[in-house]
């Protein structure tokens, strides 16, 4: 049964609605409102790779044994995502428009390749792999916010 | 299953880029030829337009689909190609052979000329096809995109298939009898090889540069299994008039659901990459009208050619562009954080403004170029344009891959 796909592509969706707004705001240079709803979306992000890296990967990897596989990856990727963000912040506080279109740009292409291959190969992996998914799926939307 | 879940399968950068880089020299001979060239657009058989076709489509399209899917197959769909530098270096050198043999031998080169290029376009092509096809067959992904994907591979084999035979009959050689027919040969290239193709990168990346919603689910269900069932009626009935009606109608969706998904976008800025996109789209939908009204048009002969410009330059030439520029420097950044050089991000790998240049040359040289088939007088200019842009293109690639490098080398000293 496919209970922890859709919940976290939703949230996927949500975050990508989230930057969208802080580069909407960019765009006509409202840097204020632009540093609100990028912390908005640093925020939802943050919460999404947590709950990722400290529930669901052990939680893969327990029920497969592969420790240094996809999961492996993922938390990388995790890691170059928080350094673009970084300098998306730090553009934004510098109200620095070229660094900051130039960081968004490379952010939402690792992003959404990113997201691609979790909700590809990863969460079906999930569903299908890990024992009463139902429960964890409860549990990650109450800690994200969204209802499964 | 572990090598399946491996993810990182990306190929080294060199693999997708060799191609890539190799497709721009083609525009940039295509803009020769129509410079070189006076009343010659007049008909879809004359020499020029034949090697300008296949400089487009065996040269420049062909390149950049083996780079796009050696790329984009293994990170987007999980298909793990083996060996990917492998096959590219024995692929990539058999289809620029292949392709300016052709070319070479529409010229008037000689009929050995058409037999080195049927040899070595298969031989690059039928390898590929198989392996990649393989890689798709055997992935975790079971995504519309794949699917896609499949169809277009399968579609350039069957487009080489009938080109092989058609080259060698052009050649003295015999031929199988039923492939030897332009009708099939070029509906399957352009209708089956690169619009699957086409939409099977535009499930991918369309939403990923522009946050647009995802095609409809019932475009994604219908789209690539009506596709499959046109080329199957363009086998057995190459031409009919029916069958071509219902590949404009394919067309015409496809273009419209992208370009209404592109009004949904919620992204504020648009780059050139983003136009060059639009043009494409509505250089495919134009071509849609353009087809149908066809047989009720004056000079036919002339409005064929018009056809096929806007389908390889106005199409498939302006969406490539717009591919590049956002897969190179992506991947420029990509490969230097990953081995951990000083960060390059997109926008200083190839600057904006240098790629609106590019734009607006490729789109000046639209409309002379699509007038050319009847007032030869602008097919200098627009052969002139072609190269123009081209040539810009490759000094933007040129100062991107030297950005890369220099990069890369300051990284090696360091450490």
């Amino acid at each position: 049964m496919s209970t922890l796909k859709p919940l976290l592509a939703n949230h996927h969706e949500y975050c990508d609605s989230l930057f969208a707004k802080a580069e909407e705001a960019a765009n006509e240079e409202d840097w204020d409102a632009c540093e609100t709803r990028m912390t908005a979306f640093a925020d939802a992000l943050e919460a999404h790779f947590a709950v990722e890296e400290t529930i669901l990967f052990p939680a893969f990897e327990a029920a497969t044994g592969m420790a240094g596989g996809p999961t492996s990856v993922m938390r990388g990727e995790h890691t170059q995502m928080r350094e673009l963000v970084a300098a998306i912040r730090a553009a934004t506080s510098s109200r620095n428009a070229d660094d900051f279109f130039g960081s968004c740009e490379t952010l939402v292409i690792f992003m959404e390749q990113h997201n691609r291959k979790e909700e590809g190969i990863l969460y079906p992996m999930c569903d299908d792999r890990i024992p009463d998914t139902a429960a964890m799926a409860e549990d990650l939307g109450q800690r994200l916010g969204v209802t499964t | 299953m572990k090598e399946l879940l491996s993810f990182e399968q990306a190929p080294p950068f060199h693999v997708p880029l060799r191609f890539l880089l190799s497709a721009i020299p083609f525009g940039v001979a295509a803009g020769l030829l129509l410079m070189a060239s006076t009343d010659s657009l007049g008909s879809r058989w004359s020499p020029t337009v034949l090697a300008l076709t296949h400089l487009i489509t065996a040269g420049l399209m062909l390149q950049a689909m083996c780079g796009a899917i050696l790329q984009i197959t293994p990170v987007a769909i999980g298909a793990n190609v083996p060996a990917p530098a492998l096959l590219a270096s024995f692929v990539h050198p058999c289809l620029l052979i292949g392709s300016v043999s052709l070319v070479a031998g529409f010229l008037g080169a000689g009929a050995p000329c058409f037999w080195l290029g049927a040899a070595a376009l298969l031989a690059g092509i039928v390898p590929f096809a198989a392996v990649t096809l393989y890689a798709l067959w055997r992935a975790p992904v079971r995504n519309p995109s794949r699917l896609a994907m499949m169809l277009a591979l399968t579609g350039l084999l069957a487009t080489a298939l009938y080109g092989a035979s058609l080259a060698l009959a052009r050649g003295g050689l015999p031929s199988p009898a039923p492939l030897v027919d332009t009708a099939a040969h070029f509906r399957l290239g352009w209708m089956v090889w690169g619009l699957a193709l086409l939409c099977g990168a535009s499930y991918l990346v369309v939403p990923m540069f522009q946050l647009t919603p995802q095609f409809p689910a019932r475009f994604q269900r219908l789209f690539i299994p009506a596709l499959a069932l046109s080329a199957v009626l363009i086998v057995l009935a190459p031409g009919h008039w029916l069958v071509d009606l219902g590949l404009a109608a394919l067309a015409t969706v496809f273009a419209t659901t992208t370009l209404l998904l592109q009004r949904r976008r919620r992204r504020p800025r648009v780059d050139s990459s983003f136009r060059f996109w639009q043009l494409a789209l509505l250089s495919i939908l134009a071509a849609v009208i353009l087809s149908v009204a066809l047989p009720w048009l004056p000079e036919a002969p002339r409005a064929e050619v018009l056809l096929g410009l806007l389908i390889m330059i106005g199409g498939f030439d302006s969406v490539i562009c717009g591919m590049m520029y956002k897969i190179v420097p992506f991947l420029a950044w990509l490969h230097l954080n990953n081995a951990g050089a000083r960060p390059l991000l997109m926008h200083q790998v190839i600057e904006e403004p240098l790629m609106r240049q590019h734009l607006r040359l490729h789109a000046a040289a639209l409309p002379p170029l699509m007038l050319s088939p009847w007032v030869p007088a602008f097919t200098v200019l627009a052969g002139g344009l072609l190269v123009a842009a081209h040539v810009r293109q490759a000094i933007n690639m040129a100062k991107a891959i030297g950005r890369y490098h220099e990069r890369r080398t300051e990284m090696m000293a360091l450490s």
